[in-house]
């Protein structure tokens, strides 16, 4: 491993995190009615996180190529130091954060699951909010993605970590060029964090409202400034907007991007795509005709607006809430439990299995029907006009083996620490697809305080997992366990 | 534009001295400010506890001064209707009383506490404003004074003593939860001044490595190239990655080196010839 190029690069990623830093201590400066009490401990915390960051350019002045193993280091060890580092600004400050509150709410911020430990976020410093908003921001986009921008396209560092920290689904499913993916995943991931924080103003929503909903609602991520989350707004149209940014959050990014450049619907026009909206069209139907027949809302629109915004938020991976899902019965339970595993699609910044892989799997499915029926015929899985390599079959099911061998592993561990089966199963399940909030207590309008420490640093890996697709952390940890042995 | 600015920063070279002293300097504020985090939340917590014990203490110390008050009235009450030569009305420090009372509920500061120092002053209303009808009652031919306490004055007495007892427990509680937040608390005053020195660890183990790197190894590596010239006459030829002095200092000595060498063989080639040209001689 070449230590000087990943603690270079590495570094890089703790200065994105730093510029945050500063941009949470002006929102701390600008409070109108003085600084607020997060002043000091965002300000060690940046100058901390810079200095760190910075470090490794005095002495590594040129970046060197780096292999694969080199790739895979940066990436674990950008992330993990991030969330380190990230935990900074809420210990310092105290309050509900003790160490494991502050590393449980750092690593739900960068993953975008958006589970909190906090009961009362409103009592929160408005500076700390905007950071823990910020946190979302760039975990969305991803750590790394921040230091491909400035990497020149023709560097072999950028092609290899392009290849490990963007998922390898989403560069099949969209052609283009390595170096362009990078820019065009950025591009629309901050034109739509604009939009949404201009139609949340129009909306009314006061301006860090709407900057920190913007952030949480594009990232997928799911923290709010307010103790009832979107309900606390009670408006219909605050609603309509954060539907439409959960989905097109938890839509490819390219080609949402070739929409807007060719004027057209057409390249949404995809398997995939087509697939998640009419599961999450379907499944907002269901919902709203059983919360109206079992009179769980009374009117039709209150019925369609919670079936909706429940499906599309936990099917976009976002967790955000206009209504408490303690009292729902267990059919819609499932229903949600099916969603948080299946998310968007890939290219974007849901979690979960991804739609992608389950339209393999179920394409596999059908096939493999289909050749038992038939053994003599040749069948191919396509999609739309491209047909399928069985290698990338075997991946996406063998992915899929391993989450859910991941969800039974961590709720195993949390109800051996004495989390109710129940409540572990789900939590797991929403940690591990980056959702955030479970059933119950943990619900989306509850929080993960009350849960105990062996539980919460298991979601906390939970998370970590899921947001870089299990397979980067477990090939780092091997790398590190092979240069031990060496 | 990032890009930009990005390349223009890493093509801005460092001198080896600017190097060692940004480094050293990276970690001298990474102690100044765990030296400085240290000191702020000391006095900050200093202050912290000896304000909080001194306002349980005072509570305490005040709910006492009301339970004796309320007791020695009772008391003399009490001597006032078992001595029927004694006509003269007990005194009570009313106004001490209430001072106490109020200067109580000053220093509470949960909303809890306040009601049950609210109901103190409550029942010793309820128990002075009994406590009046002792005159009429001695003057009384009708109405038994005993029977009149017993059935009168003690239950307000026994009410305004448990109140009196509820509050004091209360502050007592309020002590121990105290004494646990001041637990909690000195166990985060040293979470900053913790992480800061981890961070300073951190940064000097990286410093440790870089010099490593970037001087001791390439040194040692010039100084047995230059060994392996010197003894053996082998071509110096060591590189390695920097951008310094010492990048310079090596690359003068490959060309001081090579120099050599060629005057070495040049020597060699004169002395050769000399010896072929002698027996010609």
């Amino acid at each position: 491993m070449n230590v000087k190029v990943i603690s270079r690069n590495v570094g890089f990623a703790l200065l994105v995190s730093a510029l945050f830093m500063f941009f949470s201590v002006l929102v701390s400066i600008s409070n109108p009615t003085g600084n607020d009490s997060a002043l000091a401990a965002l300000s060690i915390s940046c100058l901390i996180t810079f200095l760190v960051g910075i470090f490794p350019f005095i002495f590594v002045r040129k970046s060197e190529a780096i292999t694969l193993q080199d790739g895979y280091m940066i990436i674990f060890l950008s992330w993990t130091l991030s969330f380190i580092f990230g935990m900074l600004p809420y210990a310092l400050w105290g309050g509900p954060f003790s160490v494991i509150n502050s590393l449980f709410e750092s690593v739900s911020g960068y993953t975008t699951t958006g589970a909190t430990i906090l009961s009362n976020v409103e009592s929160i410093p408005k500076s700390l909010l905007f950071w823990r908003s910020s946190t979302h921001f760039i975990g969305g986009l991803g750590v790394v993605v921040f230091l491909l921008l400035i990497i020149p396209s023709s560097s072999p560092v950028r092609l290899r970590l392009t290849n490990m920290e963007v998922s390898s689904l989403s560069r099949d499913g969209y052609q283009s060029r390595t170096f362009k993916t990078v820019f065009i995943f950025t591009y629309v991931y901050v034109g739509l964090t604009f939009a949404a924080f201009i139609c949340y103003l129009l909306c009314g929503m006061s301006a860090f409202d709407a900057i920190n909903h913007a952030f949480s609602v594009v990232a997928t991520g799911g923290f709010s400034t307010k103790n009832l989350s979107l309900a606390s707004f009670h408006s219909v149209s605050i609603n309509i907007v954060s539907m439409v940014f959960m989905v097109l959050g938890s839509m490819h990014f390219g080609y949402i991007y070739l929409s807007i450049v060719n004027h057209s619907v057409k390249p949404l026009n995809n398997p995939v795509t087509k697939l998640y909206l009419l599961s999450m069209l379907v499944f907002s139907l269901i919902l709203s005709f059983y919360f109206k027949i079992t009179g769980i809302y009374t009117g039709w629109g209150d019925a369609l607006m919670n079936g909706s915004f429940h499906v599309i938020s936990m099917s976009s991976s976002t967790g955000l809430a206009i209504s408490d899902n303690v009292t729902w019965p267990f059919a819609v339970t499932a229903i949600i439990i099916f969603l948080m595993i299946q998310c968007g699609c890939s290219g974007s910044t849901a979690g979960g299995v991804k739609c992608d892989r389950t339209l393999v799997l179920f394409k596999a499915l059908g096939r493999q029907i289909r050749t038992a029926i038939h053994p003599s015929t040749v069948k191919e899985i396509k999609f739309g006009e491209r047909v399928m390599k069985d290698e990338m079959v075997y991946q996406s099911v063998l992915y899929i083996t391993l989450y859910l061998i991941v969800i039974l592993i961590s709720s195993g561990v949390c109800i051996l620490s004495g989390v109710d089966s129940e409540n572990s199963f789900v939590s797991s399940v929403s940690c591990l697809g980056n959702i955030g909030p479970a059933l119950g207590r943990y619900g989306n309008l509850g929080n993960y305080d009350s849960m105990n420490v062996i539980s919460k640093l298991t979601l906390v890996v939970d998370m970590f997992l899921g947001r870089v697709e299990i397979y980067p952390i477990l090939a780092a940890f091997s790398l590190m366990f092979t240069f031990k042995r060496k | 534009m990032f890009r930009k600015f990005y390349s223009k920063l890493n093509s801005y070279k460092l001198s080896m001295k600017m190097k060692l002293t940004l480094s050293l300097c990276v970690i001298a504020i990474v102690l100044l400010v765990s030296s400085v985090i240290s000191i702020m939340e000391y006095s900050r917590m200093s202050h912290y506890v000896s304000d909080l014990i001194a306002d349980n203490i005072n509570s305490i110390n005040v709910a006492e001064r009301l339970a004796n008050a309320s007791n020695d009235y009772n008391l003399e009450i009490l001597k006032v209707i078992g001595d029927t030569a004694k006509t003269a009305l007990p005194k009570f420090k009313q106004e001490e009383f209430m001072e106490h009372c109020d200067s109580l509920k000053k220093s509470l500061t949960s909303d809890k506490m306040i009601n049950l120092a609210d109901s103190v002053v409550y029942s010793y209303s309820a128990y002075m404003l009994t406590s009046l009808e002792l005159k009429n009652v001695m003057l009384s031919d009708f109405i038994d004074t005993r029977a009149w306490y017993f059935n009168r004055l003690q239950p307000r007495y026994n009410r305004l003593r448990s109140d009196i007892d509820v509050l004091n427990t209360a502050i007592n509680n309020e002590l121990k939860k105290n004494s646990a937040t001041f637990e909690r608390g000195f166990y985060r005053s040293i979470i900053p001044g913790a992480v800061a020195v981890a961070v300073g660890l951190l940064l000097i183990l990286l410093l440790l490595f870089f010099i490593m790197v970037y001087y001791v190894n390439p040194i040692y590596k010039m100084i047995a190239g230059l060994k392996d010239n010197i003894a053996f006459g082998k071509k110096y030829n060591y590189t390695f990655d920097g951008d310094d002095q010492l990048t310079e200092l090596n690359e003068g000595i490959s060309e001081i080196t090579d120099d050599n060498q060629m005057l070495r063989k040049r020597l060699q080639d004169i002395r050769e010839n000399e010896k072929k040209e002698v027996p010609k001689d």
